[in-house]
Order: structure tokens, then sequence, then C-alpha cells
């Protein structure tokens, strides 16, 4: 890992094209790049007021070379993104600008950020717990507005502090607990177990809801796996071309035309989808092609949900059943009539034989298609969608909150059915430590363990 | 003038701690002197006459489990026994017991004028001799100097003692008894770093001027449970205990007399205990309880003393006087001494390692009140942990570190050298982490091992702890493998204790899961029960009863050993370790902990500033 208190800079907007490109620089030599790089426009020294914007001038040291004309900011620690002296400079947009400016700091011998090091160090320093700093990199990834805000509201620590919350009502009870146990002289008696369990089973009740929310949430993160799977030449691949509105993958008459699996994000009504596209399913003489349907199989596993589609234009085979009827077993599934606009025959029987009646849909004409984006939403939020409630959305959240719950109701049934008041505390006080995993402070090894993890730091 | 003899160890101080230190050092072979500034005061109970309580009785073992004293000489002269939080579970079983304080500091004089290799010496010791920044022993108030490899001061509340009745005040370390002032002096002109703590005391009364017709009786335990593994059980008649009230008028007399209280005028500096408050604190502090609990605790079998538990104070005499009697039982009781409050010196234990061992000078220990503690079991323990690891430094031996995970001992050297404290340090349960397994029941299974490599354990001691160990494994083969077969009479007893009868043959260890169920209730329907200890008894069923409990705690106990073991460097310069804050470096220079789990528990050091130091920490340990 590279040192943790020098001074580190990088060009922090994307690349490519835009109105401006910001360079940041953190770390205890912020002011002195400030100070060697930056003159008003007559060329003279200025001094920065700390969170104003002022205009400068960024020039090269020794001869007053102008660069780029920036807005610069200074954030003075610990008041800052990492609570260390922040620089920043708005240079003109696109790449050049920022890259000759970023290379005059760098010439003063500042070092490149490694990807995640400003969080990072925002995270050492106490400024953002784990799920913040989780909550920064998906913020970058958020495909849709929905999945945006949710991340935001992670920002914004809502989650945290319901972490922080049940972490109190444990707190509470284990004061009640450890005099209880500690203080046989003082005559206190142990409030009824009731009296004791019933703060807990609320914090019980949330963790929970808060588990279940791990089902739409994790869509906001992932984004919802959705492979489509059918036999050879029904139209899968036109229709992920459909959903996607763009030319995807290959389409043509010939059975087979699709091997390897095609993913492509799509924007489903607000939720990110990930629409698998896979090799149609038939045994094969040709090995690439039976390569294909290992890998289709694979992606319906992986998937959240499976969308069956099935040709309208003839009716189902025995193969073709069979399938089905294995896959409907495997996991939750759509089932789609492709072609519509030929012929509805198959619909009879597909209901017939999944319990379910298809969707129509015209891969050609577009028929349809509007009602599927809806219900890959619906299915995606899991008939959830975002609400005011801050969901989980990684499995690393689930994990710890799932395993805080079998602490605290392992607690619960010490504290109904024994005189175990010892092995109940002990209990609640694991179910803490879950939860300041949560948060990011856990033993110092797992810490270092998410720094490696979700920081690409020095790898 | 140089004394004649030179000594191995000197132990300063013969109460609690240094009487446990002396005796261990000597058992380690060292050829030991202790200092005292009375010889008839060693040993004394200066407030409770009583050992043990919660997490206090589970030191007493500790220590006992070492090879200590304090056990024996509770269980020769203790006149109640009793066991507490019984219906609490078994990591919180604790026993408590009232002792004849005058046979208890006997039996301690003999023990040390019996000890090999001890000399006992009245002497008050003025300064710590030390040339060329070495310590070469101590300086006595006779004008001699002893030479010693190595010192333990145990000051007890001695070190500049002030004590405090009402607003009148003088020097003393115990009512009666002067002080030790130019060694408190000495130790501050050579900058070690000092604070002052106050404790305090109650009233004694006169037995024989209480109304006892009038109060409720508590007994003791019927069969109870010696504190040391050398006795088989406790054989001595036992005296009750008494229990009283203060009221509503006791309360206005407190609060009438507020402007004449030391505590509340400003008169006392020193930080009192939050946990064994005064009277009149509990009376402020708790101004919604009608009325708090008093034990009246009989304070020798021959002589008309009664410690009245509960109202410890510094209220001038006749305001003493009249809270003690407007309480019922007490309406004619007189005092036999007056209650005091007692300011004295302490020494920041964070300038210690976790041997006891200062940081700034090599082979000088302290233990006991000095390192800011309260109580004789805590004293005690840091007393006897200090002895052997004085004696072992003498030798050039390795240190002795217990870890908080063997013992309350590990829990409150640690929490001692690591987090110093502000008020005087009381042991609780709820300090240790892994509180489950830390039972009085395996004390010596847990420390008896360290006493031996420490060469502190006695040969017969060896014997029977060996017995002990194979005796707990014999009894957990049995109870494993043994079935137990159905039959109306032991259906009988299984609905007697509410639990459910069985249909067929069960494995023992299935019954004795059941938590209704104890060892001695299945004892008497198997043949060939393997042990005859109870104690070992306990032992198994509580593992048998917690086996879940105690595995996961033992899990998430390995993931903290990998930070226990992990040494820090003991020239580390925190300056240049990259990503920590000014503050946790300065933070970690002045405490120089030893490991990085140690580190991580130091106040103000933050998970990440941990997480960074450990980063530095394999760094270094890959170059």
């Amino acid at each position: 890992m590279r040192a943790l208190d020098d001074t580190i800079c990088a060009v922090a907007t994307p690349p490519g094209e835009g109105g401006i490109a910001i360079v940041r620089v953190s770390g205890p030599r912020a002011l002195d790049v400030a100070r060697g790089l930056l003159r008003k426009a007559n060329g003279s020294e200025l001094s920065l007021e700390p969170r104003y914007a002022t205009l400068a001038n960024v020039v090269t040291p020794g001869n007053n070379r102008i660069i780029d004309e920036v807005i610069a900011l200074l954030m003075v620690a610990p008041r800052s993104y990492t609570r260390e002296d922040v620089l920043e400079l708005q240079c003109h947009g696109g790449r050049a600008a920022a890259n000759a400016v970023l290379e005059a700091i760098l010439a003063m011998g500042i070092r490149l950020a490694e990807p995640g090091e400003f969080t990072l160090r925002a995270f050492l320093r106490g400024r953002i717990d784990l799920i913040q700093a989780e909550a920064v990199a998906d913020i970058i990834h958020a495909q849709t507005a929905d999945s945006l805000k949710i991340h935001e509201g992670l920002l914004q620590k809502k989650l945290s502090e319901e972490v922080s919350d049940w972490q109190r009502t444990l707190g509470d009870t284990l004061v009640h607990l450890e005099s209880f146990l500690d203080f046989p002289e003082e005559e206190l008696e142990l409030q009824s177990a009731e009296a004791l369990t019933t703060p807990l089973k609320l914090v019980a009740n949330k963790m929970k809801e808060k588990l279940e929310s791990y089902s739409w949430g994790r869509t906001a993160r992932e984004g919802f796996r959705v492979a489509i799977l059918g036999l050879p030449n029904v139209g899968k691949s036109s229709l992920l071309n459909l959903l996607a509105e763009e030319e995807r993958a290959i389409v043509s008459p010939v059975a087979g035309t699709t091997r390897d699996t095609i993913e492509v994000k799509i924007n489903a009504l607000g939720a990110p989808i990930h629409l698998v596209d896979t090799a149609g399913l038939r045994a094969s003489a040709d090995e690439i092609e039976n390569e294909g349907v290992i890998r289709a199989r694979r992606a319906a596993s992986e998937a959240y949900l499976l969308l069956m589609v099935f040709d309208g234009s003839r009716d189902l085979t025995p193969e073709e059943r069979e399938e089905a009827r294995t896959l409907a077993e495997g996991g939750s599934f759509i089932a789609v009539i492709n072609k519509s606009d030929l012929d509805l025959r198959p619909s009879i029987a597909v209901k017939e034989l999944l319990g379910y009646v298809p969707l129509k849909i015209s891969a050609i004409s577009g028929e349809g298609v509007e009602e599927l984006l809806r219900l890959l939403r619906e299915r995606a939020w899991a008939g959830e969608g975002p609400t005011s409630e801050e969901p989980l959305t990684r499995l690393r959240h689930r994990n710890q909150v799932a395993a805080a719950l079998e602490r605290v109701e392992q607690g619960i049934a010490l504290l109904e059915t024994t005189e175990y008041a010892d092995a109940a505390a002990n209990e609640l006080q694991s179910a803490r430590r879950e939860l300041a995993s949560l948060l990011g402070w856990g033993t110092p090894e797992e810490i270092v363990d998410k720094i490696f993890e979700e920081f690409c730091i020095g790898k | 003038m140089e004394w004649r003899k030179g000594y191995d160890v000197a132990v300063v101080g013969a109460g609690h701690a240094g009487i446990e230190a002396a005796l261990a050092a000597a058992r380690a072979g060292a050829e030991v002197v202790l200092f005292t500034m009375d010889i008839d005061a060693a040993g004394k109970m200066s407030c409770n006459p009583a050992i043990g309580g919660v997490a206090k009785g589970h030191l007493v073992r500790e220590v006992d489990a070492l090879g200590g004293e304090m056990g024996r000489a509770i269980d020769a002269t203790g006149i109640q026994f009793r066991k507490l939080n019984t219906r609490k579970g078994p990591a919180v079983w604790a026993s408590r017991a009232q002792a004849d304080r005058h046979r208890y500091s006997d039996w301690m004089r003999s023990t040390l004028s019996k000890a090999k290799g001890l000399s006992f010496r009245q002497e008050e010791i003025t300064g710590l001799w030390v040339e060329r920044g070495r310590l070469l022993g101590l300086h006595g108030i006779s004008g001699m100097r002893y030479r010693a490899n190595a010192v333990v001061i145990t000051t007890g509340t001695f070190l500049n003692g002030r004590i405090h009745i009402g607003m009148e005040s003088m020097p003393a370390g115990r009512a009666g008894d002067p002080p030790s002032v130019f060694l408190a002096s000495d130790l501050k002109e050579r900058g070690f770093p000092m604070g002052r703590l106050k404790t305090g005391t109650p009233p004694r009364l006169d037995t024989r001027t209480i109304n006892w017709a009038s109060l409720t009786e508590q007994q003791g335990d019927i069969n109870p449970t010696p504190f040391s593994v050398d006795n088989e059980c406790i054989t001595q008649t036992q005296l009750p205990c008494h229990i009283t009230y203060t009221n509503a008028k006791t309360h206005e007399i407190i609060m009438g007399a507020m402007d004449r209280s030391p505590l509340y005028a400003g008169v006392i500096e020193g930080v009192g205990p939050r946990y064994c408050p005064s009277i009149e604190d509990k009376v402020v502090r708790f101004s919604e309880k009608e009325r708090h609990q008093l034990f009246l605790e009989p304070d020798s079998r021959d002589l008309t003393e009664t410690y009245p538990n509960g109202i410890s104070t510094s209220l001038p005499l006749d305001v003493q006087q009249a809270l003690v009697n407007s309480i019922e039982g007490l309406e004619e009781a007189e005092i036999l001494r007056p209650g005091y409050a007692v300011e004295y010196d302490f020494c920041d234990p964070t300038a210690l390692f976790p041997t006891l061992e200062s940081k700034h000078l090599d082979g000088l220990y302290m233990a006991g009140q000095i390192n800011g503690t309260s109580g004789y079991e805590e004293a005690a323990a840091q007393g006897i942990l200090a002895g052997i690891n004085a004696a072992l430094k003498v030798c050039g031996k390795s240190q002795m570190i217990v870890g908080r995970h063997e013992g309350y001992i590990g829990v409150l050297i640690d929490d001692l050298v690591t987090k110093g404290t502000k008020e005087p340090y009381r042991m609780f349960t709820s300090r240790a982490e892994h509180r489950l397994l830390l039972r009085e029941d395996n004390a010596d299974l847990r420390l008896t091992p360290f006493g031996i490599k420490a060469g502190v354990i006695t040969d017969s001691r060896k014997k029977s702890f060996k017995r002990r160990e194979e005796e707990r494994e014999r009894l957990r083969v049995f109870v494993n493998s043994r079935n137990i077969t159905p039959s109306p009479l032991l259906n009988d007893h299984l609905n007697a204790l509410g639990t459910a009868p069985i249909t067929s043959p069960v494995k023992l260890v299935d019954l004795l899961r059941r938590p209704e169920v104890t060892a001695c209730d299945l004892k008497q329907f198997v043949d060939n029960w393997p042990v005859t200890d109870e104690r070992s008894e306990v032992t198994v069923e509580v593992e048998t009863k917690y086996e879940g409990y105690i595995r996961r705690d033992r899990e998430s106990l390995q993931k903290l050993l990998s930070l226990e073991t992990m040494a820090i460097p003991k020239d580390l310069d925190y300056k240049k370790v990259a990503g920590l804050t000014i503050e946790v470096s300065q933070t970690l220079e002045s405490t120089r902990p030893l490991t990085l789990g140690q580190a991580q528990r130091i106040p103000g050091v933050t998970p990440a500033a941990a997480a960074v130091l450990l980063v530095h920490l394999r760094k270094v340990g890959a170059a």
C-alpha cells in the first residue's frame, strides 16, 4: 500500500469532452501547489480564501507561461472530503487542458492518486463509513435515476444511521443486563424478560424488513440479471436488440446464430436491467454450439429472472415443452410469445404448460414491448420499487445484517427461556460487533481486507 | 550506608498486593525482602472485611491458581460464605466471604514469617536508589540503602495519604497510621506521572448496641465451595449478616450537613469510585431513591465490631452518629471508629508494560492502588503478577503476560496499562469480552499452567492440578459416551425439575444440556460416576450447557488473537507510519503498546488507525 499522508492528485472528472474538467489535489502540499502554480491575471501571486471560488491562471513555474485559466477552490483540513487540505481546479473541458494542469502538478513532485484513493482517505480518517464509501463507488456506476437516488441516500448516511440506531438499542439493553449481572448487592431485579426483549424484537423486525429489501436493493447496484432463453430461432436476439434499442446481437434466419452469451444493460422504465442473450437450447453436433448451450444454462442459473421466448409461428415441440417445464421449476420467469404478428396458437399451449398467460410481443413491430418493460421493472424492484426506505444493496450488507439478526434472535430466546443472562449479553455484544463491521469498523484486519477489496489500492 | 545483604527482589508495602508479590517472588526462588511501615499491620483489611464478589471472586481464584495466598487465607478465616448470582448464568456465578479480619491478617503475618527466602522488615522506604539511570535498590528512613535487582512498589492509600472527617483533615495512610510522604515526593521528582484518587470507609459500630431482633437475617450458604483448590470444604461455623435500610430521615440529616461534607465543600480533589460511592454521593445522585440498603457485617468472631456496608462517609462525626441512629435497628448504635475519606497519590498505569514493569525504569514494578485500582482482590491479582515478573526478571527469564481471554488478571492489567484510569478501578465481569471462558470453576485450568511455567507452583499442587485435569477429562468422556435409561425414579426427578421425562435411553450429555438438569441430579441414576470433586462436575456441566456459545466465543477469539500476537517494535517511530493522524501517533508514542491488539484498545486509536498500523507492520515485517 502506498503512503497515506503524502499529497496526491488526479483528474476527477470522467474522460471525454465536457464543459469543465476538475483536477483535484489532496494532502499536506495542496497549499504549495496553489502557491506555486496559481497567478492572478496580471501575473502576480494570489492567495486563496478557503471555500471561495477564485479565478486564476495556472502557470508553468519559472517562465510563468499560462497553461489554463481555472476556477480554484481551496478546502482546508479537516473540512474537506479527505479531511486533508484539498485544492480543486476547474479547468476548461476536454482532456488536454486538465492533463496539462495535471502535468504541472506532477512536475512539483506530487503523486498521481490511485483509483479510489481520495475516498479511501476519507474512510480511513473517519470522514465517511464503509457504507458511504461503497455508495461513492456505486453512484459513479449508477445506471438509472432510481438507482442513483438509492445510492445518494446511502451516501447521506440513511442506512448508516439506521444501523447506529440498532446498535444504540442493543447497547441500552446491554446496560440493563450488565448491571444486573455485575451488581447483585444493589437489589437490581432484572426487568421482566418482556421489558428487555420488546425493544430487541423491534430491532429484529426492522432487521428482517431490511433483509427483505435486498431482493430489490441489489437491483439498484448490480442491475437485475435477466437471461433470455428459448429454442434456436425463436427471436431471442431480435428481442434483445429491440429492448436495447440498438443492433447489439447478430440476427439471421439461420438457427443457432448466437453462440456466446451477449450482455447488455438497459433502463426498463427506471429499473437497471442486465439482459443476457443466449444460444438457442438444442442438442447439436457442433462443438461450439454445444459450448454455447452450456453457457446459456449457466446464464440461466445466474439470472434472477428468465425470459422464456416461444415462437408464435409454430406449435411447441416436445423438447421445447420439456425444456420449458424444467426451466420454470428452476426459477422465476416471464414467458413471451414472439412473432405475434404471425400466429398465436402456441399461446394456449404455453398457458397449459406453465400455468401462465404468456405475453404476446412482436420483435418486428414492437407490439407488447412497453408491457414487457413494465413487467421487467416490476420484477426488478420485487414489486416494491424504490421507496423512501433505504434498501440493502450489497451482499456484504445483507450478510452482516443477517449475522447480527441471528445473534439478536438467539439473545431473545435465551432471555425468554433461560436464566443465562450472561450468554444473552454475549449474543447482543456479538450482534453489535457484526453491525460495527457493516459500518466498516470491525477488526483492523477486516478493514484492511475491505481496503484491498473496494479501493484497488496497492494490489 | 548500604545494608550488609543484597536482595533479588524488594517489595514495598505489606498489604494485599505486597504480600502476594513477596510470597510469589520467594516461591519463584528469589531472595526477597518485604518492607512495611508497621509489621503488625500486614494484610490488614482497612475497609470492608470481605473477600470476593462478582468478578472479584474470579480474581481470587485466579490468584489461587497461580499459587497465591488470598484464597487459602479466606477459606481458613471466613465467617460467612455466599455464592452470588446463582440464578444468572455460570459465567457470573461468584463467591464472596466475610472475613474475621483479625484472624485474616494473623494468617497472612504467619504465612510471611514461615515463607522460605523471605525477610520481613519494618522500615519506611523514602525513595528509589537510582544511579546513572539504573535502579539499584531502595533508601530507608533509617539511613540504610538496600540493594535489590528488582523492586515492587505497593503503597496502597499510603502514598501522600490524607484522611478527611468533616472539615478536619490530617496526613494518614489509614486512620491511625502515618502516610508515606518521602516516597511520594521521590517518585514525583523522578517524573513519574502522578494523580490523586479518593476512597472512603463507613463508621464501625459497637455490636452490642445494635437491636438485632428487628433486622432481617442473612445466612451463609450451607455447603460453600472453598476459594482455594487446596481445600475440599469449609468446616467452620458461619455467622449471619443482617440487612437494614436508610430512610427519609437519614437522607434529611445528610442533606442538612452538606456544607460540612469535604466531598461537596470542595476540600477533596481526588476522584472517588463511582461504583462504591459514599452515602452522601448516593443520596445526592439518586435522590429519587427512597432508601439505600445496608448490610451489617460482623468484623470478627471474638470482638464486638460491626461493619455497616453501604454507608461509607466523610461527614463530621456528629452527623455520622445522627445518620446511623436514624436507621432501623441502629437507633441506639454507638460508633466505635468514625468513617472517613482518604486521598492518596497514584501513578498513571499507562506508564507500565503489561508485565507491570515501568516503561521508564528497568526493574521497577508497581501493583495495587498505586496503579489506580480499588479492592483487595484487584491488588492481590496485580501483586502476584508483579512479584512473579520481578523474580523472572532477576533470573533473566521471559516475563509473564496474561491475555484478556485467559484471565481477569489479564483484563485488569491490560485495561490499566492501555487505558489508564480516572477513578479507582474495580473489576466487573462486563469488562471481559470473553466472559464465558473466564469462569470461577476453570480458573485453575486457565492459569495454573502459567504458574508452572514461572516456577511458582509447588509439587503437591502440580499433582493435584494434574488430577483435576484428568478428572474433568474422565467426566467429559463419561457423559458423552454413557447412556441413561428411563426409570420411574428418574422421570419423577425430571418432572420435579420441570423438564420432560425420557422414554428411551439417551446419552447423559443430552440430559445435561437441559438448563434445568445439573450433574448432581444425574449421578444418582448412573453407576460408576467417575469423579468425586464437585468442582470438576461444575466445569463439565457448564461446558456442556454452554457448548455452542463457548465454541463461537473461541472462534471469534481466533480472529482477535492474530492481533494480540502481532508485536509492535519497541522503537517504532509512529511519526513515520503513513496515514496516522498527528493526534493518534502522539497517543501511540506516549503509550507504546506492545502488540497491535493493545494498540487498538487505546482510547483515541480508531479502528481505521489500527488498520493503518497493521498495514505498516505487515510492510515492515515483509521487509
